[in-house]
């Protein structure tokens, strides 16, 4: 599983999770997870088709998307979701 | 033309055209050049910067000229925490600020800053009590905005300053940018506070960030002493000053001026509130100049685009929330996702007339007429 986080930097939801993402990489080592900044990795954004709320997680496997947070989420949103994929 | 979107940005006062222009025509030597023309430039740029410490009651020392409000918070804030990150690397800040806070907060948490929000009341006001809960050994910032640009919520910002006196580690910022010109704000306590010309009358490209005497700041832009080593570029001594005329013009009458805006704030909540679909978001304290509201069912940029057919011009939030259009400052405030996802600002002024506001009114009232039974 690979996790696709895209995030920017003026976005309070985006800093916000990112305390909370930390603490998953701390608890799941092995975890494939690429960060793309919204404004600066356009071109990778686009391939998502991302909206203008942000940040948005997207779960993939086998390039295959199976899951996407978008938005402010809790801290068990994201663990469970992490779970639900791994 | 109707303008009511004023804490966007407002038209260059006339006489503050006057001052830009002849200082363009009369004072364009560089005001480092030691030369009479030179001299002559500087003791303008000196001038401006003593009317504006007096005005703000601090020390022309402690007032660097900027770009603008964005320009004052990055400096303030990567400023602050590039130069003390030794003592720590924790930041805090609230759910109400501009992205030209975020932005900077966001970039610092990538370096491997550490970042809380301080939870707010149910007025939107700072808890005190969260914010003493936050605060650790490794605090070294706390960044405020005296008013929040959507709502027009009034933080406590003196408070915050002396319950922050008593941990002398940590640096106090204030954006000032909404409220300047409309708040008198005691900077005693208070370590740095950033706004900008252009939202009171003056021109766009130049801003102040005040920095207390004997704090330390990397600056943004390296090369050497502008008007001051914080800040280095070729004195722009039209901008610096047209700003203290615009400064010194928007506190001249300050006592009148918020009375007025405060009865045309009165009377369109009055006139608004007797609609069924329109709920007023900003609370009774906010600042008059702000006013934010939401019309259930109807999308912001519907609403601004039906106001703007008749030249009435308004402004909608910027989205980044949970879903799609919705505020996240109407929704940390309000905790209703209907209201969050319809809401605008309507943003006077002391230039606003009564005449403007009741035909405003009558516009909105077709408006929302029009848009309502069409669902």
């Amino acid at each position: 599983m690979k996790i696709i986080k895209i995030n920017a930097v003026w976005c309070p939801a985006c800093i916000l999770t990112n305390k909370i993402w930390k603490k998953v990489k701390e608890d799941y080592k092995d975890l494939d997870i690429e960060e793309l900044d919204f404004d600066f990795d356009e071109d990778e954004v686009k391939k998502y088709d991302v909206g203008k709320v942000l940040p948005v997680v997207i779960f993939m496997n086998d390039d295959q998307e199976i899951e996407r947070l978008v938005g402010e989420k809790t801290e068990k949103e994201i663990y469970d979701a992490v779970e639900r994929n791994r | 033309m109707i303008y009511l979107d004023y804490s966007a940005t407002t038209p260059v006062d006339s006489e503050v055209i006057k001052t830009f222009s002849k200082a363009c025509e009369s004072y364009w030597a560089n005001p480092n050049s030691l030369h009479k023309e030179g001299v002559k430039a500087n003791a303008l740029i000196n001038a401006s910067t003593e009317q504006i410490a007096e005005i703000l009651g601090v020390k022309p020392s402690e007032i660097i000229y900027t770009s603008g409000a964005s320009e004052s918070n990055n400096l303030a804030i990567k400023g602050i925490c590039e130069k003390y990150q030794n003592r720590g690397k924790h930041i805090i800040t609230t759910n109400f600020e501009h992205s030209s806070i975020y932005g900077p907060i966001g970039y610092l948490q990538k370096k491997g800053f550490d970042v809380d929000f301080v939870k707010t009341l149910d007025d939107g006001k700072v808890d005190l009590e969260d914010l003493k809960r936050l605060i650790r050994d490794d605090t070294i910032l706390v960044s405020v905005t005296a008013v929040n640009s959507e709502i027009g919520i009034i933080e406590p910002i003196e408070e915050i300053g002396k319950l922050l006196k008593n941990y002398p580690k940590i640096f106090y910022h204030v954006d000032l940018t909404q409220s300047i010109g409309k708040q008198k704000i005691d900077l005693t306590n208070i370590d740095l506070a950033s706004f900008s010309a252009h939202k009171f009358f003056g021109v766009k490209g130049v801003g102040v960030l005040y920095k207390k005497e004997n704090i330390n700041i990397e600056p943004l832009i390296h090369g050497g002493k502008s008007t001051t080593i914080y800040r280095s570029g070729t004195p722009a001594t039209p901008l610096i000053a047209s700003l203290a005329k615009a400064l010194r013009l928007v506190y001249k009458d300050y006592d009148e001026h918020n009375a007025y805006v405060k009865e045309l704030n009165s009377k369109v909540r009055q006139a608004l509130s007797k609609y069924d679909k329109v709920y007023i978001n900003s609370p009774d304290d906010a600042l008059p100049y702000i006013l934010n509201i939401s019309v259930i069912g109807v999308k912001p940029e519907v609403l601004l685009h039906a106001l703007e057919e008749d030249e009435v011009y308004i402004s909608t939030q910027t989205a980044c929330s949970n879903k799609t259009d919705e505020s996240k400052a109407v929704l940390a405030l309000t905790n209703d996702p209907e209201r969050s996802k319809s809401s605008v600002r309507i943003s006077l002024s002391y230039k606003t007339t009564n005449e403007e506001i009741d035909e405003f009114l009558k516009i909105f009232d077709k408006c929302y007429n029009k848009l309502t039974t069409l669902r």
